[in-house]
């Protein structure tokens, strides 16, 4: 029988890969095929769904290869009916072969616009090479640039070394062109040195996620000419040493936004200390706040979660913001979404902060040593056995110490215990196979004050007396990441901890919450084809929670804190929260430079009236042409109310009512997302992105005696845009513009018109910018220009003849606003660096022109007079960090 | 220093920092209203000064103020009372149903029979609003339901008062805290105490430049002032405690160091001292104190020092 001519030519996408074509149709008459004036139009079949035969392993172990001939007969609808061995390989080779190609699908063959069914030869090729790597672990992240030197000429036969984490060194050598690349199947923060003859020393940190490919360029310094004279001090490395990295390519996150920061961004951001979490505050969407609360994209604090490998935490800072509660050396990554995240993520109608924590070192040991004005910290890691590590990080505040020096003449007040912060992290991670890897973490916070004051206040003489303070989490967690085969991988994640709250006012108000916290989480990922990938995952928390408490119902977001009328609560009860949730979701990449990913996650929580939520959620990221990418998304989000909102514990102060309104359900949140972001070249890239956001089922107080308490009568709407422009870190120069223009309104019910919401800030502009000057100098300034808090003003007082004191009457909610904040602060570092190490001495200067910040209103005892309550004066810290 | 004790809350947590000082709650600038003492007239003759009342007892209210203007102007008091306070966040109005509307500095009033829902043990409330208007006409909102004060001139101050409604006699009744006596330690020293009076017997230097002494205060309650109640605590179990006394120190002339003393709970308590500091310049001062259990008890007291 002959074969068509034009059948021939199209065999190759028949064939691929592998496919050797046969015969088609054949029950078209030979004759037919003779005429070439009448042929009829026809279409081969395509492979659409190829399977992988398992590989023999005693032939893979003997290393024997080679190929099977077959024949598959295919139905109309392109599915294989009967597949036959042509020409044989050995019988478990044919065997596997038929195996696989029994589950192969095809388009279906057409005949003048019909299916048809076919007939074809497939050659089914064994290959040993490909089967083996198969069979290793995933690559998990590429590193991988050029070396160039003197006239940025590429460099060749330098060596990279990198040593990342738990990793033995892994070398290469540059070749021509001065390229090299790392295929790395673990992931964390990198050392990276490269030696090359007549070059000083190179050293950069890499921090590599999954997925990522990091494309770099790394500039060693020509070595100095001459050795120094005897009893010279040798020349300091200048800051060029310190290389040039550049980010040129890294998978994007399966968000519409993440922002994501790079270790040295880290350690010398202006005005953050070098703490990672609080450079967090620097993105757009994040506003301003002085207590160290995360308002993102128009939310309240208690709207965005803050998670460290899955595991919910209950704090993200140490008193109003003074360093984060886990420490910077430890994270492998920080990531921001403040809007229209992943369906992994759930409960938050706000944003959301993961924080990962890396793999500790797993030869030698490292030492990190971090002191300055406000606390100290040491972290130590390194290897127990080959497959055995670990990491320990410890960090105390001292501020008590000097306070109680500053405090200690002053007759008005007794320093019972002054403010004290600690936190602690100890890693245990066990690698038993290239496929596992545990890691047995503790983390643990704990905030404490409490003073006496010996005068009691004029506008509140009953809240004289002790007055304290205590948040603190401790966690055990368990993580246990799992690589199937290089196309399904998984993680699961399990802790337990207990988070307390105790909070005590004089005599008016008492506050103790325990909450024995449970998590469990486990997401399986699996590339279906080169085109999706498949996320499935199951999250839940749980556990038992204690609360005495005696005082006022806390008011919600916006309200008016007016004690003399609000309902007093008193309750000592346990509830037990349960809030299993489950989601999917599918990574699409149906074009290069397109990604769609449609998801859809379920919640369940018992405490809010036992009620489901179910949150379809679609994202997608666009390369519509080189560097130019447009992003968006939509999606549901909902948020369980708190546990003293839906408690149906008794209030014992009024008979037949509770504290809580147990009938809550869930609030929700649709975020809407589009922006365009662009890379005008290795270092810089800008977005822009607009953001709405539609609230409902939003929980608000009855801020009345005999109000139910709860109600999800309140309703709100978002809108506003951000814009980055961003230099990332080269080898003179890191910084970004961060701008962020919006409006957050609220409304307590529909009856209500809305208000402006209470952390509501129009205009957020940051400007940070970070210059290498040479010789170990680097030195960094952050400016913020911030729209003023609203804030309620006074309409007047009436006297309360119960208590002595005057009441004030509120005037219109959030109807006026503080002034604009602006401050500068200015960082300057000198480091030093030897072989083993580096010495990094610091001063930070926070409001270098000590400009009076408006921060809130004060009023005398009846609210006919007030002033401005100013933040923070110029403030100098000075830091060290040895490295060893 | 005693600046940044009272505003420590506020600075350190933020570690903000503060601004100037505010005009102080112990100074008398103008007219202040002190409080509204309660006396049950219905048990009166068995039981003096007890200041809560069941239903369909009476009680005689009595303003306490002071206005320091040279020229006083004519004073009207209006008292609305109800039988539930509807308070809201933005507003004082009274529930209209069971109001009852009285003139005058001292009025007199029967506690409603009707139901009331609240815990016996945590007690009812009647909420009163009084009005002072000075030099104006006595009105009424219909809207608000509350009395208003109109005229050129005119100027008012409004003051909430409660009346506790014992709907069981689950336990003894509370009593007015009474003030005994208030003693001035010259210089500070007990040795060199006198008792303070209305007249203005005993007599001080005033500041100069030469020196400054400064003097203690001290407030002297009844035996029994402090008394015992029961009451719930956040389990609901049945606890006896005992009353924390709120003192306030007033005065026009001189300085003191602080507008209130609290009992604590947590102290054994001591004398209820305050540091005054007289004026540069001869003057009579007059001291208002009062004495507050914050469970409806009430008691006011002048006393004067003649400063040369």
């Amino acid at each position: 029988m002959r074969t068509p001519r034009w059948l021939a030519a199209l065999a190759p996408l028949v064939a691929w890969p592998g496919v050797a074509l046969a015969q088609i149709a054949p029950t078209r008459p030979p004759e037919e095929a003779q005429t070439p004036a009448a042929q009829p139009e026809t279409s081969p079949p395509r492979l659409t769904q190829f399977v992988e035969a398992e590989y023999p392993p005693e032939a893979l172990a003997e290393g024997v290869e080679g190929s099977v001939l077959l024949e598959l007969t295919l139905d109309a609808e392109g599915h294989v009916t009967q597949a036959r061995v042509v020409q044989p390989l050995r019988d478990d080779f044919d065997r596997a072969a038929l195996a696989a190609a029994q589950r192969f699908v095809f388009t279906p063959a057409r005949r003048d616009g019909q299916n048809v069914p076919a007939v074809l030869r497939y050659r089914y090729r064994f290959s040993a090479e490909a089967a083996r790597a198969a069979q290793r672990p995933a690559v998990r992240a590429v590193l991988r640039g050029v070396v160039r030197g003197s006239g940025d000429a590429p460099l060749a036969g330098a060596t990279v070394t990198l040593r990342l984490g738990d990793q033995a060194p892994r070398e290469a050598a540059t070749d021509a062109q001065g390229r090299f690349r790392f295929d790395l199947d673990a992931t964390g923060q990198g050392a990276v040195t490269v030696a090359a003859e007549g070059y000083a020393p190179y050293e950069a940190t890499e921090t590599l996620r999954d997925r990522d490919d990091v494309d770099v360029v790394y500039r060693p310094r020509a070595a100095a000419p001459a050795q120094p004279a005897q009893g010279q001090a040798p020349p300091e490395p200048t800051g060029d040493v310190a290389g040039e990295a550049t980010v040129r390519a890294r998978r994007p996150a399966r968000e519409v936004t993440r922002q994501s920061l790079d270790f040295r961004e880290i350690l010398r951001m202006p005005g953050t200390g070098g703490d990672a979490l609080r450079a967090v505050q620097n993105f757009p969407g994040v506003a301003r706040s002085i207590t160290g609360l995360l308002i993102v994209r128009g939310s309240t604090p208690q709207d965005t979660q803050i998670f460290a490998d899955g595991t919910l935490i209950p704090i993200v800072y140490h008193f109003g913001g003074l360093s984060s509660v886990v420490s910077t050396e430890l994270l492998d990554r920080i990531d921001f979404y403040p809007g229209n995240y992943s369906a992994r993520y759930g409960r938050a109608q706000g944003g959301i902060v993961d924080v990962g924590l890396r793999s500790p070192r797993r030869e030698g040991y490292r030492i990190v040593g971090n002191i300055n004005l406000i606390d100290a910290s040491l972290f130590v890691e390194g290897a127990i056995t080959r497959n055995l590590s670990f990491a320990v990080s410890f960090r105390r505040s001292y501020v008590d110490a000097i306070l109680g020096a500053v405090l200690s003449g002053i007759d008005a007040v007794t320093i019972t215990s002054l403010p004290v912060y600690y936190d602690y992290q100890a890693l245990l991670e066990w690698r038993p196979g290239r496929r596992d890897r545990f890691r047995l973490a503790f983390l643990g916070s704990d905030d404490s004050l409490a003073l006496t004051f010996n005068r009691p206040s004029e506008t509140a003489p009953r809240f004289s007396g002790n007055f304290s303070t205590g948040i603190g989490f401790h966690t055990a967690q368990l993580l246990w990441d799992h690589t199937f085969s290089a196309d399904t991988t998984s993680r699961a994640v399990l802790s337990l901890g207990r988070n307390a709250i105790n909070v005590g006012g004089g005599e008016a108000f008492g506050l103790d919450l325990a909450f024995w916290q449970y998590t469990a989480r486990y997401e399986l990922s699996h590339r279906l084809s080169r085109q999706a990938q498949l996320h499935v995952g199951l999250d839940i928390i749980g556990g038992p929670a204690s609360i005495t408490f005696n005082g006022i119902r806390p008011p919600t977001e916006g309200q008016t804190f007016n004690p003399a009328q609000a309902a007093r609560v008193a309750t000592t009860s346990t509830d037990a929260l349960y809030r299993p949730g489950a989601y999917a979701e599918l990574e699409l990449t149906p074009a290069p430079g397109l990604r769609l990913i449609p998801s859809l996650r379920v919640d369940y929580a018992r405490d809010a009236d036992r009620s489901v939520a179910v949150q379809p959620r679609f994202s997608f990221r666009w390369e519509v042409a080189r560097d130019w990418f447009i992003k968006g998304g939509v999606g549901v989000y909902s948020q369980p109310p708190q546990p003293q909102q839906s408690s149906g514990s008794p209030n014992v102060l009024q008979p037949g009512t509770t504290v809580g309104n147990p009938f809550l359900t869930m609030q929700r949140s649709v975020h809407y997302g589009l922006g365009l972001e662009h890379n005008f070249s290795r270092y810089v890239s800008a977005s822009v992105e607009g953001f709405y956001k539609d609230l409902d089922a939003q929980i608000v107080a009855q801020n009345t005696i005999f109000g139910a308490g709860y109600l999800n009568a309140g309703a709100g709407r978002i809108y506003g845009a951000e814009i980055l422009l961003r230099h990332r870190p080269s080898s003179r120069f890191f910084g970004w513009v961060a701008y962020t223009l919006s409006r957050s309104e609220r409304r307590d019910s529909p009856a209500l018109p809305y208000r402006i919401f209470q952390f509501d800030q129009t205009h957020i502009l940051t400007v940070i910018g970070s210059f290498q000057l040479g010789r170990g100098w680097e030195i960094g300034a952050r400016f913020r220009l911030v729209s003023g808090q609203p804030n309620t003003p006074v309409a007047g007082a009436v006297y309360n003849g119960d208590t002595g004191t005057y009441q004030q009457i509120p005037g219109a909610p959030l109807s006026q606003r503080n002034n604009p904040f602006h401050q500068l602060d200015v960082r300057i570092d000198k480091t030093w660096r030897w072989r083993r190490g580096s010495l990094n001495l610091y001063l930070e200067v926070l409001n270098v022109y000590n400009n009076s910040n408006p921060e809130g209103v004060q009023y005398n005892y009846n609210f006919t007079q007030s002033q401005v309550v100013t933040g923070i004066p110029i403030f100098p810290n000075l830091g060290l960090r040895v490295e060893y | 220093m005693a600046k940044l004790g009272r505003l420590l809350p506020l600075c350190l947590l933020p570690l903000a920092a503060c601004g100037d000082e505010l005009a102080p709650a112990w100074q008398i600038r103008a007219f202040r209203l002190w409080g509204a003492k309660v006396e049950n007239l219905s048990r009166a003759a068995t039981d003096p000064d007890v200041s809560e009342a069941a239903p369909g007892e009476r009680v005689r209210l009595t303003l306490s103020y002071v206005d320091p203007a040279e020229n006083p102007r004519p004073l009207q008091v209006v008292w609305v009372f109800c039988a539930e306070a509807r308070a809201t966040a933005t507003s004082f109005a009274c529930d209209p149903r069971g109001a009852s509307v009285l003139m005058g500095p001292q009025v007199e009033y029967t506690i409603p029979n009707i139901s009331y829902g609240v815990d016996a043990m945590y007690r009812s409330r009647i909420q009163g609003v009084v009005l002072a208007c000075a030099g104006g006409t006595v009105g009424f909102d219909a809207t608000t339901m509350l009395p208003t004060c109109t005229g050129e001139g005119a100027e008012s101050w409004v003051m909430t008062r409660s009346i506790i409604v014992r709907t069981a006699e689950t336990d003894p009744p509370n009593h007015n805290p009474a003030i005994a006596e208030v003693v001035l330690l010259r210089n500070g020293r007990a040795d060199d105490a006198v008792v303070l009076d209305e007249a203005g017997t005993v007599t001080v230097p005033r500041c100069t430049g030469e020196g400054c002494p400064t003097h203690l205060i001290e407030v002297r309650v009844r035996d029994g002032s402090r008394e015992s109640y029961q009451t719930r605590d956040t389990a609901a179990q049945v606890i006896t405690q005992t009353e924390r006394l709120q003192f306030g120190f007033f005065t026009a002339e001189g300085t003191l160091d602080n507008a209130f003393r609290v009992d604590t709970a947590d102290r054994p308590m001591g004398p209820i001292r305050n540091t005054w500091t007289p004026p540069q310049r001869a003057a009579t001062a007059t001291f208002y104190l009062t004495a507050q259990d914050i469970r409806g008890g009430f008691d006011v007291v002048r006393r004067a020092v003649t400063v040369q």
